[in-house]
């Protein structure tokens, strides 16, 4: 398991190194000079040419991107060229808000989703079932800036009972989570019903019926258990989806979020928080990959003996290969 | 059994973390205090020494469209970041509502002669550091204007040689050339003074967040991406404000700060989007705050590329161009017509003659000119008013014959382009950030690379004759001759005098419009 993980990590150098080259080139060859943005219209030639050699600005392409990944290395993600902050520091005070409104959202999306999947199921056909089903198809098809805006033209202006903006308390993260977590929560729903519905037609859950086990237990216990890998495989994406697609609900709900800051940077050709930004959501992604990888071994017992099976094979052939006489 | 208590423990940590979200989020951060209550309501206090009741509130709470990149004053452009600098940084001369210049971080001030101004300081001031503000301040700040491209356009003038300190509380100010805006632009949001030591130890960056002023609030935090959050200068030389602290929060979306307003989330909503303005004007806990702006519009036309090069053409353009309908459609009542290149608040305003709607005499003009089948290529960046105009131009200028080839980019993108004398025409502004042609004509002197590029010599002339006249009669007389020139050359259609707002709850009053823009949020009163 442990050389599965580190296996994961060493994948991760690659990717990262990609992202970076990828960003950098991009950024490389926008139109705009962050110097001119830096001093302003009136900015001399003179004054414009000074800070672009200053800044690095005329040197190669490749000196350009050696150096960054030169700093990179040493932890230092750059300097705003806005703000003239630490581009680490700028992240690092953006990114908490950003997974914490994420959290929110996939605890919410969970908490409604998987229920109203597993009902659904158990209810094929129902009432509840169409309901549910009906209100899962509104939620993926509806643009989640205009559920943001409609929420707060009745919950704030009309009915006065939430605050339209800001993130300063409970009920200010209650239409945010609600908006940003309508998709996801269909997304869940819908795989939490598919899931299950092939998991209780199984022969093992006809099995547990039989040996008199309570419905719950069946459910719970036997269907949901087994049906939780794809369950967790979306959860897993929504949640990365979560934290890099928020950033129109971040503008209407004034939350300063790392997706706000960085669209401001791409405006201002802030190239430097643009690139800090996009690495450390690939790194996150990654990680989050990896712990998806895990969750589906601690869920699954199938899962887990492989890894294990895998480790005991290989301690096999190398016992084998020791008992072999010289 | 063993996963059924897994299973409810999972839950239970669930909900926890769920409602840990929003406790953690409360007692991190803090609700803006005030913003629990209505904006209006507020308690009452009688001040010592006042017969007036004077109505104070715990904290003014401000919506602004974008975040500072810098509370520096002399390091950005972003009028945005000007609004809460009011609060902290003050000027020494500041301009009363009848337009007299009166005491405030100096006391006395003279011209000993055109290029000598002295200058006499308030005693027992203290900067937000706790250090006391003395002419070396004085002298340290103006050294920083006149080397800032942010503010050499008004402080470019100061002769940083030989501006020294006379003693700790007088300053000669001596100057390069005269310069008649000097005090308009000492009284200006971008003639506030800054502490020598502080800027000296925490270097431009560290300085543009920490914003140490003399004014009647400090800086207490800066909460990035969301808030910033000040608090009342104990040692304030002056009356403190009617209000305790302040909080100005970014909201980036000009619908949401409408609705903060109509909600009594914020007290003052600045940069309103206009279709908004009638809303908040006739709404019964809003007011409308609004004026005649500094502001003025025009059609940019690059007279170093040809065809533009030909005065004909431009002349065609100008007849081409019906601008009451265009100001009609596009602003809506938002602005009104210009018919100068100045707005009617500057000095050497005058109303010229407008040029009528004419087809046929366009059509004849581009003859004249040898010019068949123009297509123009009109720069814009995103911005709805200036994409507005483009599609107006289009339908007018096709009457003509003439063709309109939109090309959209990014701001930047636009920027670096226009600096590069790439753009062939574009729709553009200028607000002048004090009631001078020196700011007002800011697109007009040679030096500035801009797409304009007239390269006509007469122009610079005038502009520096102009910008040195201490005679305002005489001033006033030069620019005139300026905008004569102007209406003869077609370098630039003038468009637009943009009309400005902001929107305020009912309880506050005496905070009148400011043409900048930038209204001094320290003078504000409740009622």
């Amino acid at each position: 398991m442990s050389k599965f993980i580190i296996k994961r990590i060493l994948v991760m150098i690659p990717v990262l190194l990609g992202v970076t080259f990828v960003i950098f080139t991009m950024m490389y060859f926008t139109d705009g000079n962050p110097a001119q943005l830096i001093l302003g219209d009136m900015a001399t030639e003179e004054q414009i040419h000074e800070l672009e050699e200053e800044m690095g600005l005329n040197d190669p392409f490749f000196t350009r991107y050696l150096n960054y990944l030169s700093d990179l290395l040493h932890g230092d993600l750059g300097t705003s060229y806005v703000t003239g902050q630490p581009v680490a520091k700028e992240i690092m005070d953006r990114l908490p808000v950003t997974v914490r409104i994420s959290f929110c959202c996939m605890i919410f999306a969970v908490a409604v989703g998987i229920p109203a999947g597993i009902l659904s199921a158990v209810k094929q056909y129902s009432i509840l079932d169409n309901l549910s089903m009906v209100l899962a198809l509104v939620g993926i098809s509806l643009p989640n800036f205009w559920l943001a805006l409609m929420l707060v033209l009745v919950f704030s202006v009309g009915l006065g009972l939430l605050p339209p903006s800001g993130l300063y308390g409970f009920k200010y993260y209650i239409l945010p989570v609600v908006s940003i977590s309508a998709s996801a929560v269909a997304t869940i729903t819908r795989m939490t019903r598919s899931s299950m519905l092939e998991v209780i037609r199984a022969d093992y859950i006809r099995t547990a019926r039989a040996k008199g086990q309570s419905e719950n237990v069946v459910i719970f216990r036997h269907a949901l258990l087994n049906a939780l890998i794809p369950i967790i495989t979306v959860v897993g994406l929504q949640f990365a989806t979560t934290l890099s697609g928020t950033v129109v609900n971040e503008q209407i709900f004034a939350i300063p979020g790392l997706g706000k800051l960085m669209v401001d940077a791409i405006k201002a050709r802030n190239y430097p928080v643009v690139q800090g930004g996009v690495f450390v959501l690939a790194f996150i992604f990654s990680i989050l990959n990896l712990v998806i990888d895990l969750i589906y071994a601690f869920v699954d017992p199938r899962i887990r003996s492989q890894y294990v099976r895998k480790k005991n094979k290989r301690q096999a052939e190398t016992d084998n290969r020791k008992e072999v006489p010289a | 059994m063993k996963k059924t208590v897994s299973l409810i423990l999972a839950l239970v940590l669930m909900f926890t973390l769920f409602a840990g979200c929003g406790s953690q989020g409360q007692s991190e951060q803090g609700e803006p205090a005030g913003q629990t209550q209505p904006a209006g309501e507020s308690e009452q206090s009688e001040q010592k020494g006042e017969t007036a009741q004077t109505v104070t509130k715990d904290n003014l709470v401000v919506a602004v469209s974008s975040e500072p990149g810098s509370l520096a004053p002399y390091s950005h452009n972003n009028q945005q970041a000007f609004i809460p600098a009011t609060l902290v940084y003050e000027s020494l001369i500041v301009k009363d509502d009848n337009g007299e210049y009166q005491p405030c971080l100096a006391t006395e001030w003279s011209f000993t002669d055109d290029v000598t101004l002295e200058v006499t300081l308030r005693e027992g001031v203290k900067f937000h550091d706790g250090t006391d503000f003395t002419a070396e301040d004085v002298v340290y700040s103006l050294g920083l204007m006149q080397a800032s491209s942010f503010t050499s356009n008004l402080f470019g003038c100061i002769d940083t040689e030989n501006t020294v300190a006379d003693g700790d509380y007088k300053v000669i100010i001596k100057l390069q050339y005269p310069f008649a805006a000097l005090l308009e632009a000492l009284a200006s949001y971008r003639g506030v003074m800054i502490s020598k030591d502080s800027y000296e130890s925490l270097g431009e960056e560290g300085y543009g967040h920490a914003a140490i002023g003399t004014g009647p609030l400090m800086l207490d935090e800066w909460v990035s991406g969301d808030r910033l959050e000040f608090v009342q200068f104990d040692d304030y030389w002056g009356e403190p404000t009617a209000f305790h602290s302040a909080t100005v929060r970014f909201i980036t979306e000009a619908a949401s700060r409408t609705i903060e307003l109509e909600t009594g989330g914020v007290d003052l909503a600045f940069d309103l989007q206009t279709t908004d303005w009638d809303r908040i004007a006739n709404g019964s806990d809003t007011q409308l705050i609004s004026g005649d702006s500094q502001k003025t519009t025009f059609l940019m036309i690059n007279c170093s590329k040809a065809p533009y090069d030909n005065e004909l053409v431009r002349k065609a353009l100008a007849y081409a161009t019906d601008v009451d309908s265009l100001v009609n459609v596009v602003y809506q009542g938002a602005a009104s017509v210009a018919d100068c290149w100045m707005a009617p608040s500057i000095i050497g305003y005058k109303s010229e003659e407008q040029i009528p709607y004419d087809v046929e005499k366009a059509k004849e003009l581009l003859a004249e000119a040898g010019v068949t089948d123009l297509t123009v290529k009109f720069g814009s960046y995103e911005n709805a008013t200036n994409l507005a105009v483009a599609e107006v131009l289009e339908s007018m200028w096709g009457a003509a014959g003439i063709k309109l080839e939109l090309a959209v980019t990014d701001l930047a993108t636009y920027t670096a382009d226009n600096n590069a004398g790439e753009l062939e025409v574009s729709y553009m502004n200028t607000a002048a950030t004090i009631p001078d042609p020196t700011a007002a004509l800011l697109v007009w002197p040679l030096s500035r690379t801009i797409s304009l590029r007239h390269n006509d010599q007469t122009i610079q002339d005038y502009l520096d004759k102009g910008s040195q006249e201490y005679d305002s009669e005489a001033r006033v007389a030069i620019y005139n001759e300026l905008m004569d020139y102007f209406n003869e050359k077609y370098y630039t259609i003038p468009i637009a005098f943009e009309k400005g707002a902001f929107g305020a709850s009912k309880s506050i009053t005496n905070l009148p419009y400011y043409p900048s823009n930038v209204p001094d949020l320290t003078r504000i009163q409740f009622e």
